[in-house]
């Protein structure tokens, strides 16, 4: 029993981090229109600018995020004016594959200078508490705080500001809120902030969790992804609770499908889902006309 | 042999747009039905030709049940439709157009296609001297060749009624076949769909400009806020004063 | 030199197998399958094992076509009544699936080490020769395919296919099931990117999960993006480029010595990104733009 309750944790943990992913998909889903699949890699460039900044300022952890989430919205940014922008109007298609395309020039950016070493970041060695078979690592605890508070955040500024209400407007109708005079440009402009900076900490957070490699963000990516479908399109919240329910169920899975599979349960819960229930588990129905 | 429908409602974003609905129109009849902007017309069309559920009532077409089945389905049973604003495919010809309109092709099964060719090339034949048919009947010579992306409005809504035609179909569900049409080919319209009932099609036909359909239909029902209000011969229902009220604020023209 | 011509022709028709079938699914029809490499993957794998057990390399290429074919379908059952984005989200799981299957089940596939000594074809003529007969194979088939497709798209199936991209409401509306056409255009894609992997396995001759990676699948998607969606030249054109490229960048590294074969990799993905993003830019129509979709 007490293994299970430990997978739990460790599974709310890792849903934490696919819940931070799939907020950026989810957010892009309902506001840009399209599942903006650079935000694996966008993950990737966070965590090696992370890895890297802090290895210069010794071992400043701090440093290295502040540094990631500047670099991560930049690119966010940028490639909402170089690309998506100019995508605005065409089919749906065009801004995906080329979505893809900024994955590949991230990744392999980040391949041609920096190789396909691992790298690891610096954090003190903490032993698990332990109390009665349940262990509890203390990084895990701040990881989930800071994955917390960085959702909470996301969600204030969704729902309680002015800046959220116009965002929502033009994730429900763009035309009516540009003919009511919202200017969509900005709006469109903190999307991909939001964005960056929700990639940067989820990326921060599985290197930490893991190891620095090319392919980080890419592996999460489908599990994200599932999440922002399984949620129901354009549904934050839904999005946030699927992706935790995925990271418990993909851990408590593993003592049964073993560990190569359960990157699979994310493709099997989204294939169910899209049998049972197309709208997403959250979702308002919506079908092709 | 009729079209009937028994209690049909439906709610759009909180609006009770079709309102326990119920009527039934013979299948060998033409049929108008009028009502003011908002009355329900249109999602009456949609509910009928399977495009959108009814939130509860049944339809039945010729004493088969037509609930649950999709579009597609309803229109091999011989029920077909158009709509308000005609939806041609662009890319291809006008003639190709009608083409894709007949039913069962063995052409568009990959089996056939692939191990029954001079099955498939014989029936296209037959479909285009169908098509060239339609296209003489209804006038459309002159622009048969053309992609349907080029031709005029009123072009258009002669396709979009040939395109029916092409089915072979019992039932013609028309969504504003006059509309944004000149004087000259309402009357043309009109024609065709005298002569396709004495045929042996039937029609329902939704309709804003109430001169020319009167003319057309032996019976006009009247909606109002997703109710019938009124059902009889054209010139009866057209001096019943709550029409009047509701369609025009009292004056029909 | 010859020999490395004749290398080069037959992945040319292997990759243009590939695109063809990405041209009847994304170029004709408008789906986005983003999964394209699990189909080769079947077909590559199937193809393999069965000539690995002794039996004929032919059943084995038909095997993996048909396999293929067959994999698809649920695919397309469940996402071809949904929105357009959820058949690309589905699709590029599914390949990642078939690739966790393929390192996983290490009892049929050997997992990671792959699978070697794949039986070639017209083993019994000299090297030179064999690749020779092999090239022959490989354009033939890609004729076969060629016709396949031209007979398709001129024909009432291929007629539907271009009523469907206009308006699916419409098709519809006179009593055809725009979901059933796209799932078979769906198969038809896959089958040829499985008869496309078989080819590749007999003629590599060893395979492994590595070769199967998103990165095959956005292969045929560039092919395809440059040559022209929706136009078989367009995909013939469009996967010689794409060779060009890819072989194009052995070359630079005997100019530009200080880059290793490393980062060689990586500049072959630094291009397909770069170039997916400004054809979607700037040229979308491909460089040989289909003149009946303008």
């Amino acid at each position: 029993m007490t293994e299970y309750i430990n997978l739990v944790i460790a599974g709310t943990v890792q849903g934490l981090v696919i819940a931070l992913a799939a907020l950026a998909i989810s957010l892009s889903f309902a506001v840009a229109r399209f599942p903006n699949a650079a935000t694996g890699d966008t993950m990737t460039v966070g965590a090696y600018v992370a890895v890297l900044v802090q290895a210069a300022t010794a071992g400043s952890l701090l440093a290295g995020s502040i540094a990631a989430i500047i670099v991560t919205t930049l690119v966010s940014v940028a490639c909402y004016f170089l690309v998506f922008k100019k995508l605005e109007r065409r089919p749906l298609v065009a801004s995906l594959i080329a979505s893809i395309g900024i994955a590949f020039f991230l990744r392999s950016m980040l391949t041609f200078f920096l190789g396909f070493e691992q790298h690891v970041f610096q954090i003190p060695i903490s032993r698990a508490l332990n109390f009665s078979g349940i262990r509890i690592i203390p990084i895990d605890l701040w990881l989930s705080g800071i994955a917390i508070l960085v959702l909470a955040a996301t969600f204030v500024l969704l729902f309680l500001t002015p800046l959220g209400r116009r965002m929502r407007a033009v994730a429900a109708d763009m035309d009516l809120a540009r003919a009511s005079g919202i200017r969509s440009g900005r709006v469109m402009i903190a999307l991909w902030a939001i964005s960056g900076v929700l990639s940067a900490v989820a990326g921060i957070m599985v290197g930490i969790k893991t190891v620095v490699t090319p392919d980080l963000g890419w592996d999460l990516l489908l599990p994200a992804f599932a999440a922002a479908i399984l949620g129901g399109i354009g549904s934050p919240g839904g999005a946030v609770l699927a992706a935790i329910l995925l990271g418990v169920a993909q851990e408590v899975s593993t003592p049964f499908v073993g560990f190569t599979y359960k990157i699979a349960l994310s493709f099997v819960a989204l294939i169910a889902v899209l049998i049972v229930r197309p709208a997403g588990l959250f979702g308002q129905p919506e079908r092709v006309r | 042999m009729t079209l009937e429908l028994r209690n049909i409602s439906k709610r759009l974003g909180g609006m009770l747009v079709l309102d326990g609905l119920s009527f039934s129109a013979g299948l060998d009849e033409l049929t108008g039905i009028i009502g003011p902007n908002g009355a329900g017309k249109s999602t009456l069309f949609a509910v009928i030709s399977g495009f959108q559920g009814g939130d509860t009532g049944s339809t039945r077409f010729d004493g088969e049940t037509l609930d649950g089945l999709r579009p597609e389905q309803r229109v091999g049973k011989g029920l077909a439709r158009t709509f308000q604003v005609p939806r041609p495919f662009t890319h291809l010809t006008v003639r190709e157009n009608l083409a894709v309109g007949a039913q069962d092709q063995a052409g568009e099964k990959l089996v056939d296609l692939f191990v029954r060719p001079w099955r498939v090339r014989a029936q296209d034949k037959a479909i285009f001297e169908r098509a060239d048919a339609t296209i003489d009947f209804l006038g459309l010579g002159p622009v048969a060749h053309k992609p349907a992306g080029q031709i005029s409005g009123g072009q258009r809504k002669l396709l979009e009624l040939g395109r029916a035609l092409m089915s072979e179909p019992r039932y013609i569900l028309l969504d504003e076949p006059f509309a944004g049409v000149n004087p000259v080919l309402i009357e043309q319209i009109s024609e065709r769909i005298v002569e396709a009932k004495a045929r042996g099609v039937g029609f329902l036909i939704v309709e804003h400009d109430l001169s020319a359909l009167s003319r057309l239909v032996s019976r006009l029902l009247v909606m109002d806020r997703g109710r019938l209000i009124a059902d009889g011969a054209p010139g009866q229902v057209l001096d019943d004063r709550t029409v009047q009220e509701a369609y025009m604020g009292g004056v029909v023209s | 030199m010859l020999p490395y011509l004749v290398t080069i022709a037959i992945m040319i028709g292997i990759y243009g197998l590939l695109t063809l079938g990405l041209n009847l699914q994304y170029g004709y029809t408008g789906l986005i399958n983003f999964g394209h490499v699990a189909f080769f993957a079947i077909g590559a794998y199937t193809s393999a094992l069965i000539s690995l057990a002794g039996y004929p390399i032919a059943l084995g290429m038909a095997a993996g076509t048909v396999l293929a074919f067959l994999a698809a379908y649920p695919l397309g059952l469940l996402c071809l009544r949904l929105r357009a984005d959820y058949l690309a989200i589905v699709t590029l799981s599914f390949s990642e699936i078939i690739r966790t299957v393929l390192i996983s089940e290490e009892w049929l596939t050997e997992g990671t080490q792959g699978l070697p000594g794949i039986p070639k074809p017209f083993s019994s003529l000299s090297q030179g020769n064999a690749d020779l007969a092999y090239l022959a194979l490989v354009a033939t088939a890609m004729l076969v395919a060629i016709l396949l497709m031209w007979r398709l798209s001129h024909s009432p199936f291929g007629r539907l296919i271009r009523a469907v991209r206009d308006d699916e409401d419409a098709v519809r509306a006179v009593g055809k099931d725009p979901a059933q056409l796209k799932i078979k255009t769906l198969m038809l894609g896959a089958a040829l990117a499985g008869l496309a992997g078989a080819f590749y396995a007999h003629y590599v001759g060893y395979i492994s999960p590595d070769q199967f990676l998103p990165l095959v699948t956005f292969y045929a998607w560039i092919a395809l993006i440059m040559g022209g969606a929706g136009t078989i030249t367009g995909a013939i054109v469009g996967s010689s480029l794409l060779l060009f490229i890819l072989e194009g960048s052995r070359f630079l590294r005997d100019v530009v010595p200080f880059v290793s074969e490393v980062q060689m990799a990586s500049l072959r993905l630094a291009v397909i990104g770069l170039g997916l993003v400004l054809f979607m830019l700037y040229r979308p129509q491909g460089l040989i733009p289909d003149r009946s979709q303008s």
